[in-house]
């Protein structure tokens, strides 16, 4: 299969998708009944923290120029333990696909197909997601270039037109819960941003691996901006015990929106910005997961394995049996601990070449 | 005679055999059907110094006396050598042949002296005044030229035939374009006669890089082709790989450009063309200033252009022919109706059946009163329309001129009237449809048009299946695949997907001296075409 090459911009649109889209669904009421009406700054510092960790990619990316991030824990850890590494990574992105995936059923249930059974928007879903997998990187980054500005545009549209429901003291207090509860969230909770290791494992699709650093960082400023704007204007939209209680708190908001007697219930427009960034988002993850799997068990060919990988995921997805399963235990845990399994094998790495192969590299090049 | 009497019907008589004609596989495998077949297998077959050996071989190739049309001319030069012309009638200039070709052949000879080493060449030089002369020794060749119009001169003695160009047959002036219409630019259009497409094509590129080559499609057929560019701007690897495709077709039918266009194609299971297909001599040749090549295939009256974009398709030269605010304005119209053509059912399907809360009260409550009386679902209802609106137009367009339009106004008003009345449809259905199918006559290229009317039904589906979230799973891989097409390795939705420096004309144009710049997909070897 042609893997293809894709540019830095179309690169940012597919992470900043990855990480962006999860703030369509409960996180939101999620953060807000951690930190209540903090939530939107706690996200900047789970953003500060996931560059921090980007950081230490970087350094590793920059070290071992042209490789991808799983050919580099192989460098520098070993072969068998290298495949653990990337084994975790795998599953880390296989399970955020099920997670956000079941959470976006669950509210598009709830919205807009309420007759329709979870089994089916999986499955149309996940189809959609491995036709495009089948196009390759290069497909689903040109897809994801060509929608998301039109999807900002409609992002950015929706913001300016709720300005009326927008109440700037509900934005008080403005410590919220506290700031040592804030930051310890904002610290725990920066697995929001573990999508960043896709760029490590997509490097090799980028036609220059020296712009890693800019793509990575641009990515998780411009993702971490979105989900904060978001947080941000549902705050200042509904009192905070409100907003704990929805579980799609910008849809709520988007459908308030009222110009006139024909001008309202606009959340088409948001509908469509709703799902093409989860489905772009969620692809590339998907993708990633792929990618992961099929270097754990060096299979060259990914067309076989994208079918098994969509079939897994349908099951995984809807393994579940109801929504309060997945907000009170899954998503809660997944999003609180989740750090644990995107950071890992970066910290081993990291730390191991630090300590062992850096000063056997600039010997290298000194000789 | 024998009188018949009635009580013949009594006696038994053997029945008449059946005349009727079956057409039943023939008990000969295909390996001599055809007769250059026989001898192709080998090595290329040159042509004997004999002359009865190659009279035989040319009445053996051509299926003479079964073939009427071609006509063998025996004669004599210099008074006693025999010789002969083999000639298609019909294709040939007989005013020509009568007295330039046999006249000079059999009176201004017989000065020449026939031992002579360069006897040929003299023929040329002193008695044959044709404008072109070929030389071949090669059967093959020759009998290829004989079918282009060609007349080939065998002379007894020599292994080499000369091949004179005296062709004339009847063809068609050039005129108006018919089906890509502007109101400013150029009106005339190419035609099917190969030498004056590209006479047409020289006159208005008058540059002298202008590279004109002639190839030969099919395996059989022999059809002609010119792949037309201009040196020093196309990159090289486009005319490379063209002519690596072009020489890969083993079809014996290519009859047309749109036969070839298929075969040259990309990926034939993509559902946009790949291709572009101009009938507009001025178009094409602005598109061999971007740095694009030219495929015109005799006997069809348009040029293939490559490598192409969804927004060569979408283009018309109009949109560079006007002023830059009238272009850009025509041109986001053009977008508008575009969308409409491909989405506007499929929304109307989702929101009539999921998303009824998004429609204002006052317009709700108008399609419900319209919808109250119809039988079918909206699905059915709307299918229906859109089948009954292709079929008028695909009778519209079939039959002609005249009879066209009025079977569209006849069946866009009558028959839609009527339906309404009978109360079998309502009447916002058929503003639905009748508006998508007036956006998508916007689309100027009629494959790309084609394109959005199979589209359409895609999100009908989609829409009817989970109204707007299975539009939108629709439209992810929909772009998704659009994005992933390339022609001639040219991205399709360059230079929007991947970005690309561009001359700023994608949908809005800026002013003619800010068009600098030659699209960056083409890599073309000049990058800037004004300063």
């Amino acid at each position: 299969m042609d893997e293809g090459k894709i540019g830095n911009v179309e690169m940012i649109c597919l992470l900043v998708n990855a990480i962006a889209c999860k703030a369509f669904f409960t996180s939101v009421a999620a953060v807000v009944e951690k930190v209540g009406t903090a939530g939107w700054y706690m996200v900047l510092i789970s953003d500060i923290v996931a560059i921090g960790v980007f950081s230490q990619m970087y350094a590793l990316s920059k070290a071992y120029p042209g490789k991808n991030l799983l050919e580099i824990y192989d460098d520098i850890v070993g072969k068998k333990v290298g495949k653990v590494l990337s084994f975790i990574s795998c599953i880390m992105l296989f399970v955020t696909v099920s997670i956000t995936l079941r959470e976006f059923t669950d509210a598009t249930n709830v919205y807009l197909l309420h007759e329709s059974p979870p089994g089916f928007i999986v499955g149309m879903f996940i189809i959609a997601m491995v036709t495009v997998c089948f196009l390759g990187i290069e497909g689903l980054g040109r897809v994801a270039k060509f929608l998301s500005f039109i999807l900002l545009f409609n992002f950015l549209i929706v913001m300016v037109l709720s300005y009326r429901t927008f109440q700037g003291y509900k934005l008080f207090p403005i410590l919220g819960y506290g700031l040592g509860n804030t930051v310890r969230h904002g610290i725990m909770r920066s697995s929001a941003f573990g999508e960043f290791i896709l760029l490590g494992v997509f490097a090799k699709a980028l036609n220059n691996t020296k712009d890693l650093g800019k793509i990575g960082y641009k990515s998780l400023i411009i993702g971490g901006l979105i989900i904060s704007i978001v947080l941000f204007s549902v705050i200042i939209s509904f009192p905070y015990y409100v907003t704990t209680e929805l579980a799609d708190p910008l849809y709520i908001m988007v459908s308030l929106i009222q110009y006139g007697r024909f001008f309202q219930r606009i959340e088409v427009v948001f509908i469509f910005t709703w799902n093409l960034s989860t489905l772009i988002g969620l692809t590339a993850i998907f993708y990633g997961s792929i990618i992961c799997y099929c270097h754990v068990f060096n299979i060259k060919d990914k067309k076989p394995i994208i079918i098994s990988f969509g079939i897994s995921t349908y099951i995984s997805t809807l393994i579940v049996p109801s929504i309060s399963i997945i907000l009170d235990y899954i998503v809660p845990i997944f999003r609180g601990y989740g750090w644990i399994g995107f950071y890992t094998p970066i910290f081993i790495s990291w730390a191991i070449w630090l300590l062992f192969r850096r000063g056997k590299q600039t010997n290298v090049e000194k000789s | 005679m024998q009188k018949k009497s009635w009580w013949d019907i009594f006696i038994y008589k053997e029945k008449t055999q059946n005349q009727q004609f079956e057409l039943l596989e023939s008990k000969e495998d295909d390996s001599n059907v055809s007769s250059w077949g026989k001898h192709r297998a080998g090595k290329e077959a040159y042509i004997y110094v004999d002359i009865k050996r190659n009279l035989r071989r040319i009445k053996e190739d051509f299926n003479i006396p079964k073939n009427a049309d071609i006509t063998i001319r025996k004669l004599k030069i210099c008074g006693h050598i025999d010789a002969f012309l083999v000639f298609i009638d019909g294709l040939i200039d007989k005013k020509m042949m009568n007295k330039v070709v046999l006249k000079n052949l059999m009176l201004e000879t017989t000065g020449l002296d026939y031992e002579e080493e360069n006897f040929i060449d003299a023929l040329v030089d002193k008695v044959l005044n044709v404008g072109t002369i070929g030389k071949s020794n090669l059967f093959d060749k020759i009998e290829n030229q004989i079918t282009n119009g060609f007349c080939a001169l065998f002379i007894d003695g020599y292994n080499k035939c000369l091949l004179l160009e005296i062709k004339d047959y009847p063809k068609r002036n050039i005129e108006k374009a018919e089906n890509e219409k502007t109101i400013r630019g150029s009106k005339e259009s190419f035609v099917e006669d190969l030498p004056t497409n590209i006479s047409i094509l020289r006159r208005l590129c008058k540059n002298k890089n202008l590279i004109v080559e002639y190839m030969n499609i099919g395996a059989d057929n022999n059809i002609g082709c010119a792949l037309v560019y201009i040196d020093g701007i196309i990159n090289p690897e486009i005319p490379k790989e063209l002519k690596k495709r072009i020489n890969k077709v083993k079809s014996e039918s290519i009859l047309s450009s749109g036969m070839l266009e298929q075969w040259i194609e990309d990926s034939k299971w993509q559902l946009f063309p790949q291709v572009l297909n101009t009938e507009r001599p001025d178009r094409a040749v602005s598109f061999l200033i971007e740095g694009k090549a030219l495929i015109i295939v005799e006997g069809s009256p348009s040029a293939n252009v490559v490598p192409i974009t969804f927004f060569n398709l979408y283009h018309t030269s109009e949109d560079t022919d006007l002023r830059w605010q009238y272009g850009t304005f025509i041109s986001i119209v053009r977008l508008i109706g575009t969308i409409m053509a491909v989405f506007l059912p499929g929304f109307y399907m989702a929101l009539v059946l999921y998303s009824q809360e998004m429609i204002s009260s006052e317009l709700l409550a108008s399609i419900a009163s319209a919808r109250e009386g119809v039988p079918f679902p909206t699905i059915i209802e709307l299918m229906v329309m859109e089948v009954a609106f292709e079929l008028i137009r695909e009778a519209s367009s079939r039959v002609p001129g005249a009879i066209g339009e009025t079977l569209g106004i006849v069946g866009a008003l009558i028959l839609g009237q009527a339906a309404v009345q009978a109360g079998l449809v309502s009447p916002i259905l058929i503003i639905i449809v009748a508006a998508s199918g007036i956006a998508s006559y916007v689309i100027p290229d009629y494959s790309l048009s084609l394109a959005v009317r199979v589209s359409r039904f895609f999100f009908i589906i989609m829409g009817y299946m989970a109204g707007f979230y299975g539009i939108s799973i629709g439209m992810f891989v929909y772009f998704a695949i659009m994005c992933s097409i390339k022609s001639f390795g040219v991205p399709f939705m360059a230079p929007v997907a991947p970005k690309l420096r561009t001359s700023h004309d994608i949908i809005a144009v800026r002013p003619i001296d800010g068009m600098k710049y030659r699209p960056d997909k083409m890599n073309t070897l000049k990058k800037q075409k004004s300063k």
